[in-house]
């Protein structure tokens, strides 16, 4: 990837982030420099800042370990793809650890003044004006994590090493804002802080056709603050009732049809055999709802399924 | 073939959802049709559930 340009490269040290322009069509590279380092990361759509990065929706389309080839998206009601992962050498990145912060050192181990994501990611973002309250959950880079049967998450030894990396290509124009993460006493980071290297690069002409759509919206609910009723961002702190207000909801009221399902004897056994089996409800009309929706979102849902047959 | 009727209630949304099935045509002519169809192909395709019921008993 010779040819790409480069557009700006920075050496975060420990205790530091950056927040950086990463313009469409243009890649973030991540390198590691030491022996495995978690980079802490934001974003912003940096023409809105109230658009940005929600691990809920990218861990809902990608699931808990989002890698090569997925994406990370804005939040609700935004919901675009802000980046794509082209190259993960390594593959384990976590999305369900919130950011550490001083209240975690503090809480949990006593330290006062600790090294800590969000007040690394507040003081970044800073420098574009934006405060602490901006900051919001984190993709974590590198971060090795797993899921134990009781549904508690755990935290592994980071896999990557020097000369890892990661690579993002913007599908649109963003503030990207990684950190080194400030936890040296979890296994995060294999217990030391090590610098990493920013790079933002140029994409070359097949890497843009290969990973860009030619719109930067292709859904009519990707919406953008002229879809809004309230499109102002408030400027108090202070909450106060709109007296005027009526409530509009999107889809109201909910009116519910009869249809019915005719069966055969045959079939309407069909129906004890899932009652038998659990999972579908106890009510005939449950069952047969369950069973068909089910059928229906394998046969016609977009992306992942989140669903299992029968439990 | 004696025949049983069971009625499932839906919304406006969903009946967005059985309409567009009836118009593709593949499934049945009307909403009680085409979940019927659905209902048994998910049963076609999950028969492992019903023996795992039917095993239960």
């Amino acid at each position: 990837m010779s040819d790409r340009e480069l557009v700006l490269e920075h050496v975060m040290e420990p205790g530091t982030g950056k927040a950086v322009p990463v313009l469409r069509g243009q890649i973030l590279r991540i390198e590691q420099l030491g022996n495995g380092q978690c980079a802490d990361f934001n974003a912003f759509n940096l023409h809105d800042y109230k658009e940005y990065f929600h691990t809920g929706r990218t861990r809902h389309l990608h699931g808990l370990f989002p890698a090569e080839g997925d994406m990370l998206w804005s939040a609700p009601p935004r919901e675009r793809p802000m980046f794509t992962i082209i190259r993960d050498t390594v593959g384990t990145n976590d999305i369900q650890y919130p950011r550490c912060t001083g209240f975690l050192y503090e809480y949990q181990y006593g330290f006062e003044r600790h090294t800590n994501c969000h007040d690394i990611l507040a003081e970044s973002i800073r420098e574009y004006g934006l405060t602490p309250d901006d900051v919001h959950d984190s993709f974590n880079f590198w971060m090795h994590t797993g899921v134990d049967d009781q549904g508690r998450l755990y935290i592994k030894r980071m896999l990557a090493k020097p000369g890892d990396y990661v690579e993002l290509i913007a599908h649109f124009d963003i503030l990207a804002v990684p950190n080194v993460c400030g936890a040296d006493i979890f296994s995060t980071s294999n217990f030391e802080l090590k610098p990493l290297k920013l790079q933002v690069l140029e994409a070359t002409p097949e890497e843009r056709e290969r990973w860009l759509q030619p719109e930067e919206r292709q859904y009519r609910n990707q919406r953008t603050p002229a879809d809004f009723k309230l499109s102002e961002i408030r400027v108090t702190r202070e909450l106060e009732r709109d007296e005027s207000y009526s409530a509009d909801w999107p889809v109201y009221p909910i009116v519910k049809r009869p249809v019915e399902v005719p069966l055969s004897e045959d079939e309407y056994a069909m129906i004890e055999g899932l009652r038998a089996n659990g999972g579908f409800g106890e009510a005939d009309s449950d069952i047969v709802r369950h069973a068909f929706f089910s059928w229906w979102i394998e046969e016609y849902m977009r992306g992942p399924k989140h669903q299992h047959a029968g439990e | 073939m004696s025949e049983r009727t069971v009625t499932i209630e839906i919304n406006q949304q969903q009946e967005q959802m059985l309409d567009r099935l009836v118009a593709e045509g593949e499934l049945g002519e009307d909403h009680g049709e085409v979940v019927r169809a659905g209902f048994l192909r998910f049963c076609e395709e999950h028969s492992e559930l019903l023996e795992r019921g039917a095993g239960d008993e």
